[in-house]
């Protein structure tokens, strides 16, 4: 984070309740030095939480050398309420023959055209299970929106009168989170659907696996991620599952210790996202003294179901549309279909091989910078895919035969860049380089063709002078990738004579001459990135007045492009 | 015997070489990649392959597929560590070949020669596994920040002739026999039977009557009971000029010329995006334009792209690697790119072939490599003039395809027992 951005928050921050503590740090079991009473930079904790693997890095207010006075502070085992995290909970009630199902959700709604992830717990775990996952995504994206359901059977989703045998397979699963969202849809009143991102973990993943597939999300879904499941290591494993169940506790004398336990057994290793989610985990039955605090999910009953919630999980994942990200605590969990699918590139892989299976509550900071980069990268608002080439050849071609359609539309393209130019500040480089771009008749369509997404993002055309830092990747992609195709086009096209001096009218700018190279774009391309450099610098060896258009916006291209490069890092696969 | 023979004597036997030694090879590599540029120029004769992802056997079986080093030149398209149990002497055989022979080996830059990436997914843990310690990770990774990002190869013929050396006796005779200047596109097995040819586009209606060709059909599947090798090849019917151009992934929007490779700063970590990160990651694909990657890095590009590009720089063919093709090599949009995998059976386990892709040299003085740089015609900004085209054919490619090495040649690590918890 820059200074500015940590400034900032802080002053968001502040106006908020004091936040609940938050340490990776105290997952190390050894060192205790855990003080409840400091807030703690958020920055810390992305670098201790590196410290199961080695390098502790010590912040200011650990007192690393302070003697100990008196008892060493306990770790806290309060639990923490869900309403530190969401907006509201909804109830929404379906009936299905005598049974009446009342299905329990956490809801953030989303501000404006701003996405509504919606998260899909394991089998035993909570909607809770997401929670501080969701505060780490809407810091980084204050506008999002978050829907996490309690699945039937789990939470605080009750059903009337209660069966026998809890149906739990993945078309009944699939169909409850469908109908959750519907439900919530109608209930919050929204004309659509906001832009969808499907989370899910473990049986979850496998839920929205099946909910994508079958598409009856339609064109809502951006995309889903996965977290830590894959069919043939899933497969695998079950057949120890029974084992490992039979070695948890039955209940526990208190929810503190059954929130200590999770932490002690490493099953979750955070213990904010532990004390977050273990309570909706547990219920207090009577009988059960001493050690009242019970699970609310018979696992070992879910039995029959395993196998179907993950067989054909990999193929569905695979074919699905939308973006597809699966986020893995070891490569090891790759079964073969998914070895070759993401060698093929047909998904994006992220692993992170610190994290427990329970990945998200592990390390909430770094999924939820996935999941958000994974969300820009997926974002159809501020994407805009360059012109396809063969679309403007045959544009080309047209307006190579008259001479008078050239001059029309160029006409037209040229009052559009000419009146957004105007209302841009005084950025010497961006504006010589548009005008630059705007000099070439088929550089001025493409930009005029882009400017109504460039301005209404940008906000009624009155841009910051950071212009260059703001600009977010995807129109910064976009201007890149059309200034690209259309010098690809310009190429191959042959140019209609006479078209330097029709342009030089309309634009009233001076004929466009062989120029060696921009030094204010150079300037800015430079202070960003030392790549921009070499790219820049390019335009000597070119000489006509179109190759030196394509370079400077190629520029502007790259230098946006690095100075979005703090949205995140991308090591996907 | 020189010190670096007796490393590549002990390398070849699958046993990796001290830490001191290391560090001098890594020290000598990086002097000797200096030098290159980030387009390297590699003249045929040149053996191009694919992923190697640390699979040592199936590298020797390359080996002996491809022929020897230093008889036969080679190009390896990155991806040299990770995943496989043997990244560690993969990469350092590599490496001393490279410090051997500078002017047989050419290695460039895959999107794995990363320190992110090597940490997840093996290369880092390998090392630590077998010298107790990180140093000789951080040698390694010096050196792939001195990778090459690309290379073009000059000089290939566009005529097919027997190879040179054979791979075994049975196949001299095999190859000979089929001797035939119209052919563009050879494929053989491991031993170096043919199992497929493709003649030449342009002569390809005008022999379409002829009986004497043995297989005609791109679609057919055509080899040897267990190889599923078939490679979906046509003709080249686009720009004709000689020179081929090899990089990891793909192309860049940003990246309209060879020339704007050569001027990236390449000496450093590969980026989370821009035109280093895309040569890297970006994939060819059936759609129009630019496309978003599924991968998160790099971008997906469609056949019109390649063309230009190809076009523009004077290209007949772009060959890369990064993308696990079955048929261990995939021809695509006429013959413009070619995917080149040479890990077979990838993760011990995927069930895939392999393949290296032979460029041999041209004898009659009639290929383009002169003015086939990407240089050409900078003084009118790339455009090429009408006559120039349409006098040379694409380079005449001879595949290989070979399979894994047999499984008890290795001593495989025993893989992790997965115990946890998946509900």
């Amino acid at each position: 984070m820059s200074d500015l951005q940590r400034q900032w928050a802080k002053s968001k921050l502040s106006s908020f309740p004091p936040p609940p503590i938050f340490n990776e740090a105290d997952e190390d079991e050894e060192t205790d030095n855990f003080d409840t009473g400091l807030p703690n930079d958020d920055d810390s904790s992305s670098a201790s939480s590196a410290s199961s693997t080695g390098t502790v890095i010590p912040s200011s207010d650990q007192r690393l050398f302070a003697r100990p006075q008196g008892p060493p502070n306990k770790r806290s085992l309060d639990q923490i309420p869900w309403t530190t995290y969401f907006e509201r909970e909804l109830f929404l009630e379906s009936v299905e023959g005598n049974c009446t199902t009342t299905h329990h959700a956490y809801l953030t709604s989303p501000v404006g055209t701003s996405p509504l992830f919606i998260t899909h717990h394991g089998a035993g775990s909570s909607g809770l299970s997401f929670a501080v996952l969701t505060a780490e995504i809407r810091k980084r994206l204050p506008m999002a929106g978050i829907l996490s359901i309690d699945a039937r059977g789990h939470g605080s989703t009750t059903m009337k009168p209660e069966p026998e045998t809890m149906d739990l397979s993945l078309d009944t699963l699939s169909a409850d989170l469908l109908r959750v969202i519907q439900e919530t849809k109608v209930r919050m009143g929204w004309q659509d659907l906001p832009p969808l991102l499907l989370i899910g973990h473990s049986l979850g993943g496998a839920v929205v696996t099946d909910v994508a597939k079958s598409g009856k999300l339609g064109n809502a879904v951006l995309g889903y991620a996965v977290l830590d499941v894959v069919e043939g290591s899933a497969i695998d494993a079950l057949q120890s599952m029974q084992t490992y169940l039979s070695t948890r506790p039955l209940g526990f004398a208190s929810l503190e210790s059954g929130i200590d336990w999770h932490i002690r057994s490493r099953t979750i290793r955070n213990s904010l996202s532990a004390r977050t989610s273990v309570p909706a985990l547990l219920c207090y039955k009577e009988e059960n003294i001493p050690r009242p605090w019970v699970w609310k999910t018979d696992l070992a009953a879910t039995q029959p179901f395993w196998e179907g919630w993950f067989v054909g999980l990999s193929k569905k994942f695979l074919e699905a549309r939308g973006g597809k990200l699966l986020i893995l605590a070891g490569t090891d969990r790759l079964d073969t279909e998914l070895t070759i699918g993401q060698m093929q590139g047909k998904y994006s892989l992220q692993v992170l091989p610190e994290a427990g299976h329970f990945l998200h509550e592990d390390l909430p900071e770094k999924t939820a910078m996935i999941i958000v980069d994974f969300y820009k990268r997926n974002d159809r608002s501020t994407l805009v895919l360059p012109p396809k080439v063969s679309d403007l050849l045959r544009a080309g071609k047209k307006i190579q035969i008259t001479t008078e359609s050239l001059k029309e539309s160029a006409a037209s393209a040229a009052v559009a860049v000419e009146s957004y130019l105007e209302s841009l500040p005084d950025e010497p480089g961006f504006q010589s380089a548009l005008s630059d771009i705007a000099r070439n008749p088929a550089g001025l369509m493409s930009l005029s063709q882009y400017l109504p997404s460039i301005t209404s993002a940008l906000g009624e055309g009155s841009v910051p002078a950071s212009f260059f830092s703001n600009l977010p990747t995807g129109q910064a992609f976009s201007l890149i990738s059309s200034v690209a195709s259309e010098a690809n086009a310009l190429l191959t096209a042959p140019l209609p004579t006479g078209t330097g001096d029709d342009l030089e009218i309309l634009k009233g700018a001076p004929k466009p001459k062989p120029r060696p190279t921009m030094p204010q774009t150079d300037t800015t391309a430079d202070s960003v990135t030392g790549m921009a450099t070499g790219t820049a610098s390019t335009s000597a060896s070119t000489s006509t007045s179109k190759a030196g258009a394509m370079e400077t916006g190629k520029a502007i291209g790259i230098a946006a492009a690095a100075g979005a490069g703090f949205l995140g890092f991308v090591m996907a696969l | 015997m020189s010190d670096l023979d007796k490393a590549i004597a002990q390398l070849r036997a699958c046993r990796p070489i001290p830490e001191a030694q290391v560090r001098e090879l890594c020290h000598k590599a990086r002097e000797l990649l200096i030098e290159e540029g980030n387009v390297v120029t590699v003249k045929a004769p040149v053996t191009i392959c694919g992923d190697i992802h640390g699979q040592f056997h199936d590298l020797m079986e390359l080996f002996r597929v491809g022929g020897d080093v230093p008889d036969t030149n080679y190009l390896f398209m990155g991806d040299f560590v990770d995943r496989g149990f043997y990244s560690l002497e993969s990469f350092l055989l590599l490496l001393c070949l490279k410090v051997r022979y500078p002017d047989r080996m050419t290695l460039i830059r895959g999107n794995h020669e990363s320190r992110q990436i090597t940490t997840v997914y093996g290369f880092y843990d390998e090392c630590l596994r077998k010298y107790g310690s990180a140093n000789v990770w951080r040698y390694c990774c010096e050196v792939f920040d001195y990778l090459a990002l690309g290379a073009i190869v000059l000089g290939a013929t566009t005529q097919l002739e027997p190879s040179r050396q054979p791979v075994t006796a049975p196949s001299r005779s095999s190859t000979q026999e089929y001797l035939d200047p119209d052919v563009e596109i050879e494929v053989l097995d491991s031993g170096g039977s043919i199992i497929q040819r493709f003649p030449r586009a342009n002569k390809r209606a005008a022999r379409a009557n002829s009986p004497s060709k043995d297989s005609s059909s791109p679609s057919s599947k055509t080899g040897p009971p267990g190889t599923s090798a078939s490679g979906w090849t046509r003709g080249t019917t686009g720009s004709t000029s000689g020179a081929v151009l090899c990089v990891h992934g793909g192309l860049s929007p940003l990246i309209d010329t060879v020339d704007k490779i050569r001027l990236l700063d390449r000496k450093q970590e590969v980026p989370h995006e821009g035109a280093m990160c895309d040569l890297l990651w970006s994939d060819p694909d059936e759609i129009d334009g630019w496309g978003l990657s599924p991968r998160g890095a790099g971008f997906l590009f469609g056949a019109d792209i390649v063309k230009q590009f190809n076009h523009k720089n004077d290209l007949s063919m772009i060959a890369r690697a990064h993308q696990l093709v079955m048929e261990g090599f995939k021809e695509m949009f006429d013959s413009s790119i070619v995917t080149v995998w040479s890990a077979p059976n990838y993760c011990y386990r995927c069930g895939n072939v392999a393949a290296i892709l032979e460029l041999a040299e041209d004898g009659m003085g009639e290929s383009a490599h002169s003015r086939s740089n990407g240089e050409v015609n900078r003084s009118n900004g790339g455009f090429k003039k009408e006559n120039d085209r349409t006098l040379l054919a694409g380079p005449a490619r001879r595949y290989r395809v070979f399979q894994a090495a047999p499984q008890d040649s290795r001593g495989m690590p025993a893989k992790k027992p997965s115990s946890f918890y998946f509900l």
